[in-house]
């Protein structure tokens, strides 16, 4: 998720780690000296809002890493934080691996511990130092307490035998203005499991972030998942407002005054720029390195080793190196975000200038370093001291952005990566391929090696990570960046659903059904299972393009939505558009009961009603989402990150906010006329989104504009986009909370009666 | 008896001690129930517990009683009768509880081998055992200090055992002690010897306050408070200002009541009859056979203004409103006097009033207040406003009919939502409270009611609509109790919280609509709370048609059962003829399957799950090609003896040539019916892998490879054997030879093709590179010569 916030001096969303933090206190503090193990999904996140010293202050002693094996400790109490996901409780309980299970191992000697002392009575002096009744288990759950984990812990037979608590970490701000729950695979979760789970811990956050600024006056946003987000909202705020007896809901709970309004953005309804291979410094980072909790993670090699091509073994390395790092196969995490001077100036920034621009940068702390000799007076010396800590600290991240560089142009530099480029240009821009690019996909395919590595990311065995219908791995492992990457199955996938989703009525069944032969030679006939979720999720299916697109075989197959469908902002819109507006998806009511929309359609990344064969070729023709005149030096569109083609994602946002870049160059400009606002860079940090799932993002604008328009005006775009179209307007005062405080008065004169 | 009063001023529970001794009387039953009574000594509940020995009784904040039993069973019942019940396991109850010490929210329970079991909440009680320590004699007496007071946040226990008292780890060398108390803070404990010796101490036991030896026998109990500096004892609404230490233990005496101060004087109450003490968070209930006392400080505002002789502003302004009353003019002189402390007098009087038990001293001390505020130019009355309505509360709590006598204090500590869930739960609800008083119209409608469910769902909503923040669960529930359950469910419609409704629902069996509801609320883990309740309390065959007629019920359960690993799901498919996912289950499963027998097994069982529906065409020919490579693959591990299960079609194929096998390949290829574009790139792969240079040379000529012959130079390049390559450049398309010719070098024939295709751009390119200064001077006429 992304905030954007242009005035930051009142809306710093750093200070939600504080929250954070301290809650964290209050668990760490429910038990005195204690071993911690987590759930390595959780290292990440919570490394942005704490450290180890933290901890330790809170008696942490150990760290450990929730693994089948139970930690090798003597300390007697345990501190688990988890995930609340099956697996993982299951390897808590301990019998998920039969090895040697955690906690069952405990719990055994615990037992047979018990009967030596009550049945034989012998060995309690031998045993007393280690009895294991002593030991305590405590786990909580992030960011929640769920029923499934206490029912997978009653079944194990555990539940009675550990503490369980729940640790809120909901939205973790990873820079001033971007937080994510830093939850993976949500968007398989959500499209392909059906599982809302992380919708809900969206909603969650985000009343708390409500908590903190008010109420978001205006709920807009485009996909099924974002509306059943901010259907949750509003009803989550109308179960406050009825929990709260003597008028809670005032003070913090008011209208938000610095956000505007807040834009959820369904992953679905721009399937195609994560296929897509960035070309921003931040983006070609992920894609070759990978970032996970705004940090990456690099050898510890720096720009020496340029030469040998090959991952040099360890002992090499240290060789050739001798003291200047530790051994080659350490990785570094290096953390990526704004206050890193160097990586804020260039993160945002096309590849092909990233370098120019670093090199000036070297020059200038060159010239900086060279001032010492110019210091003539004592002072001027002084001033140079009083320098040198930032000076070196950029020299330190200037020497890892510039071999970071390197690493990364070995790899765009191969023929590999050109040629993967000009297929995803030509698809983004026509939506049809070459005999010649044809050609290189077929070759792809006919060398495709299902044996090799993916992305370290999903370190789950290849079949089921194939099987997942996730294509979204935009990383390579760090350790093969060789000049030419493998034809992996992600590779291949990643092409053939850009071509699926491009291509529009082009792709024909037949087209599909060679595609599909050929992958399954090549990768083995069990991935026909891959083939059939991805077809699910709506990233690579047989027919495209035709109007009969159904939902997937769900029970509930009404499509009729129209009957809750009192668009919401009554005030402003117009009787005709409010009607073309429920034609569309019908708008989210606010009638009497909100219905989720679940019961009634299962969410979809196609679109409902498109009335266009070709979705992706209108949004491209009106949206202008490519072009052939890219200014990557001195960019004046979006367009640059792609070296040519505009995220849809971004276009709607600026669609939203009547940037002039989408409404000029529109064909429908005259009809929309939005109010002029200033042009906007913050597609930008947009562009990199490298999320999976919904990944809903939060706009507030101060602009003249903002958002108040609506998607007003953009009535045919939306029908061509997946999912519902959202538009909620809240209001200041629920009649619900003006009627509490009313009760909180009846309450106090009536008592009087019977004194 | 035994005895337990619940906090601020709650109900007593009753209980006959079975341990002590009764004169023999074959008439009378021996009573063993527990009688439950008012603080005014109405009896309001009766809990029969026949047979049952029950060790201990507590009530805690939410004014439940907490029973446990001598087996370990522990029932915790509301004022309105309902329990709930939980065990403290298996040893617990062979072995028998033989004492329990209780907190707010927990208890320890001692067996009879004194081994302590621990519960920290009530809620989800989780026994526990505390550390093993091992002794032969009984501890004299024993009490728990709270976690949520002590330094490791778990509940400490001190135990009197012979001369020491056993706390974690501390030992203390005096006693043996006979009675244990804890201050409510936790800090202080009061021990009391056989001797009779009372000493108090901080409970970490570093520092002794005080010792004083009221009576030389042991006290029967002892209570620990740890009030200010002042006590006053309300009894026949005399006030007696007694002053005593920082903090004070009683301890009872049969008939005595003794207050010890922590400098060891003592004061003493005596009473007809015995008592018994029980701890209020400031102060000390006392009871007797027909007396209920409130020993308590004397606040610091009382004393202000009653202490005899006192000229503190507020007595001052107290006795200027008694003239006032006499219309004496003094009155006037004495506010006069006060002056600019007048607020403060103000304040004081208000603050006296809330302590004041009695009415017409709280009419005397606020109208004196109010008197002194009207000589205050600007003084906020809000005070004196609200201190009114509290005591009127108050008043209104602690009256005969309700009797919940409260301090101001006690009253302040607490939520008003509590107040009034208390009130709810004694069904006083037409008292004193409005939103109370709807939600009883609502109860009662429809306890009397006979009329028909819809007019009574309108007369109930017209009542309602206005108040928000009623809990419509309740009515419901009520609702549902009485046998209208259609009218529960409509009303629950109007319930915001889905977490509220979904139980409800389902306790009432609406499956399909508790579903439907978790669903709507977009809580996924109510959605698995519905599906797991389901899972248990239905039928298999009902449970799987309520699921699949549910789209997102179908998708949480196979999640469920995915994660779970649970089989059930086969069944579920089977049942729902969803053969395609019956397969994929089988396929998934096998993933790991090296064995190819077992494989090609399986893969004939998802074939045959298949080919039941025509719509899988397609997945059933796949597996059908999968069990042919699986044969074929066989036959070529035994011929070549080299492992090949488990390889794709391609990899197969790619391997049969490496090995050296290209007949194979060719069947395999035919066989499967592989288009050639594909075969080429395989091939010629495998074939540069194997350094066959002459077998691909030959392949380059069989025809005009489909791929072209770029390929073949590609791959040569990357073997790094430029001049197998060359040969392949040259049957390349012209207009790519001249860039082909310098990746690999030859920068003469990149010259000559150059020529052929007119490629300035290669020519240049190769004048750049070469060092033959001949080739440069021939490019650069040549070059020279063609932009002429």
């Amino acid at each position: 998720m992304k905030l954007y916030n242009r005035r930051q001096k009142q809306v710093n969303i750093l200070e939600l780690r504080e929250a954070i933090r301290n809650e964290l206190i209050q668990v760490l503090d429910s038990a005195s000296s204690k071993a911690l193990v987590i759930d390595p999904d959780l290292s990440g996140p919570l490394s942005v809002v704490t450290d180890i010293s933290l901890l330790r202050e809170h008696g942490v002693e150990k760290v450990y890493y929730l693994e089948s094996a139970p930690p090798d400790t003597s300390l007697t109490q345990h501190l688990y934080l988890s995930r609340p996901q099956v697996q993982k409780i299951k390897m808590i309980a301990g019998k998920h691996s039969p090895i040697s299970p955690c906690l069952a191992w405990h719990l055994r000697r615990l037992v047979a511990g018990l009967l030596m002392l009550t049945h034989t009575k012998i060995g309690h002096i031998k045993s007393s130092s280690s009895l294991p009744d002593s030991r305590s288990y405590t786990l909580y759950l992030v960011p929640r307490r769920t029923l499934l984990c206490e029912r997978v812990l009653e079944d194990e037979g555990v539940l009675g035998d550990l503490t369980l608590g729940e640790f809120r970490m909901d939205f973790v701000p990873l820079e001033r203005d971007l937080i994510s729950l830093e939850l993976g695979g949500t968007f398989r979760n959500l499209y392909l499991d059906g599982d809302f789970a992380s919708i809900y811990y969206a909603v969650r956050g985000l009343m708390a972030i409500q908590g903190r600024y008010g109420f978001f006056p205006r709920i807009i946003g485009k996909g099924d998942y974002a509306q059943m987000l901010a259907e949750s909202l509003v009803r989550m705020r109308r179960e406050l407002g009825a929990n709260s007896r003597d008028g809670i809901a005032q003070s913090p709970w008011a209208i938000s005054t610095q956000f505007d309004s807040i834009v959820i953005l369904d992953r679905a309804t721009d399937l195609i720029t994560p296929l897509l291979t960035p070309l921003t410094y931040e983006g070609l980072i992920d894609e070759v390195f990978g970032i996970k909790n705004g940090c990456t993670e690099m050898d510890s090699v720096s720009s020496v080793d340029t030469t040998s091509a090959a991952v040099p073994t360890a002992e090499a390395a240290d060789a050739t190196e001798g003291g200047v790092q530790r051994s080659t196969g350490h990785k570094r995490r290096l953390t990526l975000n704004d206050t890193d001077p160097v990586f804020s100036r260039v993160r945002g920034l096309n590849f092909a200038v990233v370098g120019s621009v670093l090199h000036k940068m070297a020059k200038g702390l060159q010239d900086s370093y060279e001032s010492r000799h110019q210091a003539k007076s004592v002072q001027e010396l002084r001033r140079f001291v009083g320098q040198l800590g930032d000076l070196q600290s950029s020299h330190q991240s200037l020497q890892n952005h510039l071999a970071m560089t390197e690493r990364i142009l070995r790899r765009t530099q191969t023929s590999d990566f050109d040629r993967m480029l000009e297929l995803e240009q030509a698809l983004v821009s026509t939506g049809d391929l070459t005999k010649h690019e044809i050609a290189y996909l077929e070759q792809i395919v006919a060398l495709g090696d299902p044996a090799a590595t993916p992305p370290p990311s999903n370190g789950v065995s290849l079949p089921s990570v194939g099987a997942s219908g996730q294509p979204y791995y935009q990383q390579q492992p760090s350790g093969a960046v060789t000049a030419e990457s493998p034809n992996t199955l992600h590779k291949l996938l990643r092409l053939l659903c850009l071509y699926y989703l491009t291509s529009g009525p082009s792709f024909r069944a037949k087209t599909y059904d060679a595609w599909c032969n050929e992958f399954l030679a090549a990768f083995g006939y069990h991935h026909r299972i891959t083939l059939a979720r991805l077809n699910t999720v709506g990233l690579f299916g047989p027919v495209s393009g035709s109007k009969t697109i159904q939902p997937i075989s769900s029970g509930g197959s009404i499509r009729s939505r129209q009957h809750n469908s009192g668009l919401a902002d009554s005030s402003s819109s117009s009787s005709a558009a409010a009607a073309a507006a429920t034609a569309i998806a019908g708008g989210v009511g606010t009638t009497q009961r909100i219905k989720g929309i679940l019961g009634l359609v299962i969410p979809s990344t196609r679109p409902h009603r498109p009335s266009h064969t070709n979705s992706f070729g209108y949004l491209r023709k009106t949206l202008s989402l490519c072009t052939d005149n890219v200014r990557e030096v001195d960019p004046d569109d979006i367009h640059y990150v792609y070296s040519g083609y505009a995220p849809l994602s971004v276009r709607l946002l600026q669609c939203l906010v009547r940037d002039p870049a989408v409404v000029g160059s529109s064909s429908q400009s005259r009809r929309r006329g939005g109010s002029s606002s200033i042009p906007r860079n913050d597609g930008t940090k947009s562009a990199s989104v490298t999320g999976d799932g919904a990944e809903p993002a939060a706009a507030e604008d101060s602009d003249v504009g903002g958002v108040s328009g609506g998607w007003k005006g953009w009535e045919d775009i939306l029908t061509e986009i997946p999912g519902a179209t959202v538009d909620i307007v809240q209001r200041s005062r629920d009649p619900t909370s003006s009627a509490v405080a009313t009760a909180g008065s009846l309450f106090l004169s009536d008592s009087g009666k019977y004194l | 008896f035994r005895i337990a009063a619940a906090p601020y001023g709650g109900p007593i529970a009753l209980l006959r001690d079975n341990q002590q001794l009764l004169e023999a009387d074959p008439d009378q039953n021996i009573d063993s129930s527990v009688h439950i009574y008012s603080a005014n000594g109405s009896e309001i509940g009766k809990i029969e517990c026949d047979g049952i020995n029950i060790v201990g009784m507590y009530w805690t904040n939410k004014e439940e009683l907490v029973c446990i039993q001598e087996d370990g069973q522990v029932r915790i019942f509301t004022l309105v009768g309902k329990s709930t019940t939980f065990t403290l396991g298996d040893e617990a109850r062979e072995r028998g509880i033989i004492d329990c010490k209780f907190w707010n929210n927990g208890l320890v329970a001692m067996m009879s081998n004194y081994q302590l079991i621990t519960v920290d909440n009530f809620r989800e009680p989780k026994p526990h055992n505390l550390a093993e320590y091992s002794f032969d004699e009984s501890p004299r007496s024993w009490a728990i200090i709270p976690p949520h007071l002590t330094l490791s946040h778990h509940v400490e226990v001190l135990l009197s055992i012979k001369s020491t008292i056993l706390v974690v780890d501390a030992f203390l060398n005096q006693g043996p002690f006979s009675h244990i108390a804890v201050s409510p803070n936790g800090r202080l404990v009061a021990l009391c010897t056989e001797t009779g010796l009372i000493q108090v101490i901080s409970s970490n036991f570093e520092r002794s306050f005080s010792e004083s030896t009221p009576l030389t026998t042991p006290p029967d109990s002892a209570v620990c408070s740890y009030c200010g500096q002042d006590w006053d004892v309300s009894e026949n609404r005399n006030v007696i200002p007694i002053r005593c230490g920082t903090d004070a233990v009683v301890a009872s005496y049969d008939n005595f009541a003794v207050l010890v101060g922590p400098f060891g004087d003592i004061l003493s109450f005596e009473y007809d009859s015995k008592i018994y003490l029980v701890q209020e968070m400031d102060g000390v209930r006392v009871f007797t056979k027909d007396l209920h006392d409130f020993l308590q400080k004397v606040p610091e505002s009382t004393r202000n203004v009653f202490q005899i002789g006192s000229t503190s502003p507020a007595a001052l302004l107290y006795n200027a409103y008694e003239y006032l009353q006499n219309r004496s003019p003094k009155a006037d002189e004495i506010v006069r006097s006060i002056k600019h402390d007048l607020a403060l007098a103000v304040d004081t009087c208000i603050a006296a009033a809330g302590n004041e038990p009695l009415l017409e001293f709280q009419q005397m001390l606020l109208r004196a207040a109010s008197f002194g505020k009207s000589f205050i130019t600007v003084y906020n009355g809000d005070k004196l406003v609200d201190m009114c309505r509290h005591i009127r509360l108050l008043n209104t709590l602690s009256a005969y009919e309700l009797s919940v006598p409260v301090t101001l204090v006690q009253f302040q500590s607490l939520p008003l939502e509590d107040w009034i869930d208390r009130l709810v739960n004694r069904n006083q609800h037409f008292l004193a409270l409005k939103i109370c008083d709807y939600l009883d119209e609502a109860r009662d409608k429809i306890r009397v009611s006979s009329e028909e469910e819809d007019k009574l769902y309108l007369t109930i909503m017209s009542k309602l609509s206005s108040v928000p923040g009623i809990s419509f669960v309740e009515i419901a529930e009520t609702a549902n109790a009485h046998g209208y359950s259609r009218l529960a469910v409509k009303l629950l419609k109007h319930e915001p919280k889905a977490g509220n409704q979904v139980p409800l629902l389902l306790s009432m069996n609406y499956a399909a609509l508790a579903l439907e509801e978790a669903i709507n609320s977009g809580d996924a883990d109510l959605v698995y709370f519905v599906i797991l309740h389901l899972y248990k309390t239905q039928n298999l065959g009902d449970f799987f048609h309520l699921v699949s007629n549910n789209a997102v019920a179908t998708h949480f359960f196979e999640k469920y059962c995915r994660e779970q690993g649970a089989t059930i799901l086969e069944d579920f498919y089977f049942q729902n003829d969803a053969y395609n996912k019956s397969s994929e289950l089988v396929l998934v499963e096998n993933l790991h399957e090296r064995d190819p027998n077992k494989l090609v097994a399986n893969l004939r069982v998802v074939h045959r799950l298949l080919s039941k529906n025509k719509s899988y065409m397609f997945e059933a020919s796949v597996t059908a090609n999968g069990i042919r490579l699986l044969n074929e693959q066989q036959k070529l591990e035994h011929e070549l003896e080299e492992p090949f299960v488990g390889l794709t079609l391609n990899q197969t194929i790619s391997k049969c040539i490496l090995k050296g096998r290209p007949n194979k390949a060719n069947k395999l290829r035919n066989d499967f019916n592989m288009s050639e574009k594909t075969f080429y790139w395989i091939k010629l792969h495998a074939l540069v892998q194997r350094r066959d240079w002459v077998e691909l040379d030959k392949f380059a000529r069989v025809k005009k490879p489909p791929i072209g012959f770029q390929p073949f130079v590609e791959e040569c390049i990357k073997a790094f054997q430029y001049t197998e390559s060359a040969k392949y450049i040259a049957k390349c398309d012209i207009k790519l030879q001249p860039q082909l010719y310098i990746r690999i070098g030859r920068l003469h024939d990149a010259f000559q093709a150059s020529i052929a295709a007119k490629d300035v751009e290669a020519m240049r390119a190769i004048a750049a590179q070469t060092q033959d200064e001949s080739l440069r001077l021939e490019v650069q006429s040549y070059l020279s010569g063609s932009r002429r």
